[in-house]
Order: structure tokens, then C-alpha cells, then sequence
């Protein structure tokens, strides 16, 4: 009993101690929060000119709506800022975090601009206002008209900075649009900006497609009366037309190599094959009956998602390049068509046809689960990737009825129409990180 | 003043004979007198400052049946005061069950132990005997032994709350079952409320930026003062991303000032592990 009772008492008298190592575990999950908190208030113009004030005001608008645009980022608005650094200072010493993250920032961009002999010259400064450090300082120069790229290249900074990719700031979509009377090929800038016609021949152009290099597209055109194979340089005045019996269509570049996969019948069936860039045919790829089309593949080039019929219904195939083994990967739905294989992961966006609307869908490729991202906003179609595979462009009826390009999150959110044209934009594709232009 | 008396106790254990046990007896009596004074006297909560362990009130003192009700600071210590015999008796339990070998009771209860330890963490959930036979089997040596193995437990049988989305309301309510322990069980639930509470503000300032990998997981420890505001903060697990492990820092940051801790507690030491994967 006494040793009941000693063993009592210690227990007590070390419980305290023992306790006090004590740490409570809590596990924080899910979050419900994604976009950065970013202040980037208007850029200060150094020597007070008109154009400089200009140029400040323009920049920091470019840059805010730039940074929005990849929906990485949540912009405060500025009417909350509590100082003007285009007042007071552009520099750690001339800005008091705490104001900044008193307004729920986490960084805070400013800017210096000044303009001298038609040359603009920007200080930007990326802030991390929790830290109270500079993570990010840049010094641009160039032409006032370069003042674009001279944001999106602080743009990629930052991107690499805050989330370890560069982003899509040089990156385009190609896209086909009827606003000159026939379906022509386009391509503007990621963010809509500069719209510029890429074919010219008053036909049918469809299917636009980058290589991964950036530096060539590939569509088909009906302009020589059925549809052929266009691959065309975008920088030099260079191409080939492959125009062998029948159709010739969906072109689809593999990853890291100057070689695309299409769909041609000279054969008879329409199947899909490998061809060079110079428009050999290498290999026959798909061998069934029925239709196969849009080819995309993987991120490494080993896999190949498709569309085939051989299931009956039009049905989304993966066939690993290496065996030729194929195995159906979409089953829910009758019609599953338009696949574009993510850049980054495991994961294909396609449009489903239910209950006679279209719908974007993600699958992952291992899984096979599929989510609908969108809904009751007329018919979505032709998914295509970001390069960072944050995002989606697609081509949807939503306003109006007619189709226009629009871009929404990987996750389906914050779908926002692209740009303003006439006529309708369909099949939007978008480029790798890089892509050259004309 | 408490813990200086707590020490003094131990030592003379360690060098006491014979009448050890009677002089212990004796000061244990007094010491409850002196807990009991204390509160009456109502300064109790006011010396407790930072005498006291954090973690040794909050599951012993706390843990009694009538003081979470009352109002009035001197009811809170006098029924704290009532409470000290009853921890410890639960607590001992935690080594029965580190010693299955030794004590036959527990070891039907080793399994359940171990089972409630990664959802929500309520050290007492046993019958209060299992103790003392322990004791009794192996003598002083074993004494110390035990001790070790129940400061280890203890370290070990940390509370553990989910907070994602739904999950939150859950774990509160979860925990209330959890306390299956009697009055034990609501002194847990003071602290684990308060852990979701918590939990949840920091969850609302997390910005986790998209695409990032599902199973990143970053483990902060924290330590929170009676006020909420900031003690301590340092990582205990980086998740090898930068800007993640930043979003998980940012976000205790703009959390702060906390919840004020529960009524009686002066410093609270939370692990934080942010996975931006649903716990469910």
C-alpha cells in the first residue's frame, strides 16, 4: 500500500513535467485559398514627366492585370492601400510592410519608371511584406512600345519566384475564327492581346497545332479542295504540304521531337500515323476498325491519347507508343471526343456530350475519374492545356450563343472570355511556353 | 511556487527510508491544503502564471467535473484543487498501457490506446486502478522506470485534431466522444475546441497556391501565449517547397493574434501539420 501510494504521489508530482513537452498535433488541410494576396500599386514616375506618368500608369496596370490574368494571384485593390509608393518611395526603406500586410498582402510590387529619348527604363521590385525583404529586383530598358515584354519578363521572375514555374507569359493560342468571312487561323498573345491572322487563303482552316518548340504549326486547310496537312514555319517563309488521298487531319506534334501524329486514309481507314516534320509518313499507329483522330499525347511522347470509334461510339483510347497496347480510358457517356493530354501530368481534359450538350471533362489517366468543369453554359469545346497545364483555353457558347474563346483554371474556375472578335472563334490550341510569332 | 514544491517531493522520495511513504503522505496533504487556500484566497489563477506547466493543466486541472461550468475564477480553483489526486491516477494508466508485459489489465486496452492516439488523443480513457498494480509488482527500481516510460507516452499522446473544411465541425464533435473518460474527457475537449477554433483561423489565411502536389505536407510547431498572440514558431518538417512551406508560415502569421487560449491555460505548444490533401 505504500508503495500504491508513493507511486501515486510521483506520478503526480512529475506529471507536470512530463507534460510539459507536450505539444497538441493539428493537421490543417484542404484549403479553401489559392490566389497569392499581391499588392502592385502604380509605378512611380522618377522625374515627374507626362509620359513618364503615363508609362506608370500603364505598367502597373499591364503587370496587375498580367499577374490576374494566370489566376495564381488575388489583386488588391488599390483604393485599399493604405501609402502610394508612387508617392513616397519605391525601396524597402521607403515602404512600411506592416501597412501592406495590414491590407492582407503577402507581396507587394512597385515600380520606377523613367523615360528619356524615347527609351523607357523600369525598376520593379517584388516584396515579400511578412519577411520585410526584397525577393525580386529588376531593371528593364528598352523602347516605349517594348514596355509589353518588359513587364512579362518581370512577370516570369516573379512566377519562378512565388511558385517555381516561369508561366505562360510567352506563350500564345492559336485558334480558328470566321470573322473575315472564311475559317482562318489565329494566334494572339496568352492573354488575348495582338490577334494576328496566321493563314490567308478564303478557305477552311481547322486543327491549328504548335510543335514543342514553338517554331512551327501545323493545321489543315481545305484549300486545295480536300483537306491536306499544313506544317509551316512561323518565322521563316518555310513548310510542307502533305496531301496524300483522302483526309488528312488532326495533326498532333510529339513532345521534344520534330515528328507529329494525324489522322490520314489513304489507306482506306482512317487511322492515325506518324509522320516527320518534313511530312514522311513513318509508322501506322493505330490499326481497327472504325474512325481514330486527335492524337495528344503525354508529356514524355510514350503515350497517346485518341479518339476511336472502334467501341462503337466515339470513345477516348491511350495506347502506350512503345507496345502499341491500347486500353479505352473514357467509359461514362456516349460521346467523349476532343482530348488534350496535360503538359505536366497525368491528367487529359476532353468534351463529353450529355444529354445533346458539350461539356469539358478532366480525367486522370491512372484513375480514370473523371470531373465535369463546366455546366449549364452551352456547349464547351476543344480543351487545350496551358503550358504550365494551370490552365485551360477552350471554345464555348456561353454569350449569346456564339462560340468564343474563353480560359478557365485546371480546377474549372474563373472562366473569362479571351478576347473580343468578330465572327466565331473555335478550337482554340495552345502553345508551348515559348512560341514564336510573325 | 507549485512546481518548486513539486520538485522537493521527488527529491525526498529519492532519499527518504522507511517512513518515505508517510512523509509523503503527509506533504501531499499539505500541498492540497496549500492548492486549496490558494483558492479560496482567489489569487490562485494569478500566481499560476508561469509556475505552472502548460500541459499539466490542461489535463489535470481543468479536466474536473465542475469547474469548466463555473463562472467565478476562486469556483474554477477550488474544484482545480479537488482535481490534482484524480490526474494523476488517470494518467498512471498511460504507463500500464507502455507496460503490457507487466500489467494484464491494461493490455486489453493496449490496442484501443493505439487506435484513438492518431484520431484525437485522450490519455484517459482507462479505469483508474490499472495503476497501481504495476506499482505494486515492481517496486522502486521499477519506479523510475516507469516514470520514464510514462514521460515518453505522454510526450507521445498528443492531441490530434483534422481541420479541412467539414472536417472541422467533425473533429469538435468527434471529441466529445473522445472524453470517454468522465471529467477527464472535458478537460480534453477544452483544449481540442480550442484546437479546432484555432486551427480553423489558420486554415482561413492559408493561401495554398494551385497545382501544388497533393501530398506535400509541412510541420509547424507553434506556441501560443493565454492571449493568442505568438511564443514560439519553428518548423519541424519543411516539405522541400519553398513557397509552400511559406503559404504555411504566412498563414499562422496572419492568424495572429490567435484565440485567446482556455480559461486557466498560460502557454499552449501546437504541432501544425498543413497537407494540402483532404485529411478525410
Amino acid at each position: 500500500m505504500v508503495k500504491r501510494s508513493l507511486l501515486v504521489v510521483a506520478l503526480m508530482v512529475c506529471l507536470p513535467a512530463t507534460l510539459f513537452a507536450q505539444y497538441d498535433y493539428v493537421r490543417i488541410s484542404n484549403p479553401f485559398l489559392h490566389k497569392i494576396p499581391i499588392a502592385v500599386p502604380l509605378f512611380k514616375p522618377i522625374s515627374g514627366t507626362e509620359p513618364e506618368a503615363m508609362a506608370a500608369q500603364s505598367g502597373a496596370d499591364l503587370l496587375a492585370a498580367t499577374l490576374e490574368f494566370t489566376r495564381y494571384f488575388n489583386l488588391i485593390n488599390r483604393a485599399a492601400f493604405l501609402e502610394r509608393p508612387d508617392r513616397t518611395g519605391v525601396t524597402l526603406a521607403d515602404i512600411h510592410c506592416k501597412n501592406w500586410r495590414d491590407i492582407g498582402a503577402e507581396f507587394l510590387i512597385t515600380g520606377g519608371v523613367t523615360v528619356a529619348g524615347g527609351m523607357v527604363e523600369m525598376e520593379l521590385r517584388l516584396f515579400d511584406v511578412f519577411k520585410e525583404r526584397m525577393v525580386l529586383g529588376k531593371k528593364y530598358k528598352g523602347k516605349s512600345e517594348d514596355q509589353r515584354k518588359m513587364i512579362h519578363r518581370f512577370c516570369v521572375e516573379v512566377m519562378e519566384q512565388l511558385t517555381g514555374t516561369p508561366g505562360i507569359f510567352e506563350s500564345k493560342i492559336a485558334f480558328v475564327s470566321t470573322g473575315d468571312g472564311s475559317k482562318e487561323i489565329y494566334a494572339c498573345e496568352f492573354d488575348g492581346y495582338n490577334p494576328q491572322r496566321i493563314t490567308r487563303n478564303n478557305s477552311i482552316n481547322l486543327s491549328p497545332a504548335w510543335s514543342s518548340d514553338g517554331q512551327w504549326l501545323a493545321y489543315t486547310s481545305y484549300r486545295k479542295g480536300g483537306p491536306d496537312l499544313y506544317i509551316t514555319n512561323l518565322t521563316e517563309n518555310r513548310g510542307t504540304v502533305f496531301s496524300k488521298e483522302g483526309i488528312n487531319i488532326s495533326p498532333s506534334w510529339v513532345p521534344g521531337q520534330f515528328m507529329l501524329a494525324a489522322t490520314l486514309s489513304f489507306e482506306g481507314d482512317q487511322e492515325i500515323y506518324l509522320l516527320t516534320g518534313s511530312g514522311t509518313v513513318v509508322r501506322r499507329l493505330t490499326r481497327s476498325w472504325g474512325i481514330d483522330v486527335s492524337p495528344t499525347f503525354s508529356p514524355d511522347g510514350k503515350r497517346m491519347a485518341f479518339v476511336s470509334g472502334r467501341a462503337g461510339s466515339p470513345q477516348i483510347f491511350v495506347m502506350d507508343m512503345g507496345s502499341g497496347r491500347t486500353q479505352r480510358l473514357t467509359f461514362e457517356g456516349g460521346y467523349n471526343t476532343n482530348p488534350s493530354w496535360n503538359p505536366v501530368n497525368e491528367t487529359i481534359v476532353y468534351c463529353a456530350m450529355t444529354g445533346g450538350v458539350f461539356n469539358i471533362h478532366v480525367i486522370d489517366v491512372k484513375t480514370g475519374a473523371s470531373v465535369a468543369l463546366t455546366a449549364d453554359q452551352g456547349d464547351n469545346e476543344s480543351p487545350s492545356w496551358s503550358p504550365d497545364g494551370s490552365l485551360i483555353a477552350f471554345s464555348s457558347t456561353r454569350e449569346a450563343g456564339v462560340p468564343r474563346i474563353y480560359v478557365m483554371t485546371a480546377a474549372g474556375t474563373d472562366p473569362r472570355r479571351l478576347l473580343i472578335l468578330p465572327g466565331e472563334q473555335t478550337g482554340p490550341k495552345w502553345s508551348p511556353a515559348v512560341a514564336a510569332g510573325r | 511556487m507549485a512546481v518548486s514544491l513539486h520538485v522537493s517531493l521527488l527529491d525526498d522520495r529519492h532519499t527518504g527510508s522507511g517512513s518515505f511513504a508517510a512523509w509523503m503522505s503527509l506533504s501531499f496533504g499539505f500541498h492540497l491544503l496549500v492548492l486549496v487556500l490558494l483558492a479560496v484566497s482567489g489569487s490562485y489563477s494569478g500566481c499560476q502564471k508561469r509556475s505552472f506547466p502548460m500541459g499539466a493543466i490542461s489535463v489535470d486541472l481543468v479536466s474536473l467535473p465542475g469547474p469548466v461550468s463555473g463562472p467565478s475564477k476562486p469556483a474554477a480553483a477550488v474544484s482545480t484543487a479537488k482535481a490534482t489526486p484524480a490526474p494523476p491516477v488517470r494518467e498512471s494508466k498511460a504507463p500500464a498501457y507502455e507496460k503490457p508485459a507487466v500489467v494484464p489489465k491494461p493490455k486489453a486496452v493496449v490496442p484501443t490506446k493505439k487506435n484513438t492516439a492518431p484520431v484525437k488523443a485522450s490519455p484517459r480513457t482507462a479505469p483508474a486502478p490499472a495503476p497501481a498494480p504495476a506499482a505494486e509488482d515492481t517496486g522502486d527500481a521499477e519506479l523510475a522506470k516507469t516514470l520514464a516510460a510514462l514521460e515518453q507516452k505522454v510526450s507521445q499522446t498528443q492531441q490530434s485534431v483534422n481541420i479541412s473544411g467539414a472536417n472541422s465541425s467533425q473533429a469538435g464533435g468527434g471529441q466529445g466522444g473522445g472524453g470517454t473518460g468522465g471529467g477527464g474527457g472535458r478537460a480534453a475537449s477544452a483544449l481540442e475546441i480550442y484546437n479546432v477554433e484555432m486551427g480553423f483561423q489558420i486554415r482561413k489565411n492559408w493561401v495554398c497556391p494551385l497545382g501544388v502536389d497533393e501530398n506535400l505536407q509541412a510541420v509547424i510547431a507553434i506556441h501560443i501565449a493565454a492571449d493568442g498572440s505568438l511564443m514560439d514558431l519553428r518548423f519541424e518538417k519543411r516539405s522541400g517547397n519553398d513557397t509552400y512551406d511559406e503559404s504555411a508560415r504566412k498563414a499562422i502569421l496572419k492568424s495572429v493574434p490567435l484565440p485567446p487560449l482556455p480559461r486557466g491555460f498560460v502557454l499552449h505548444k501546437v504541432s501544425l501539420e498543413f497537407t494540402p490533401k483532404d485529411a478525410r
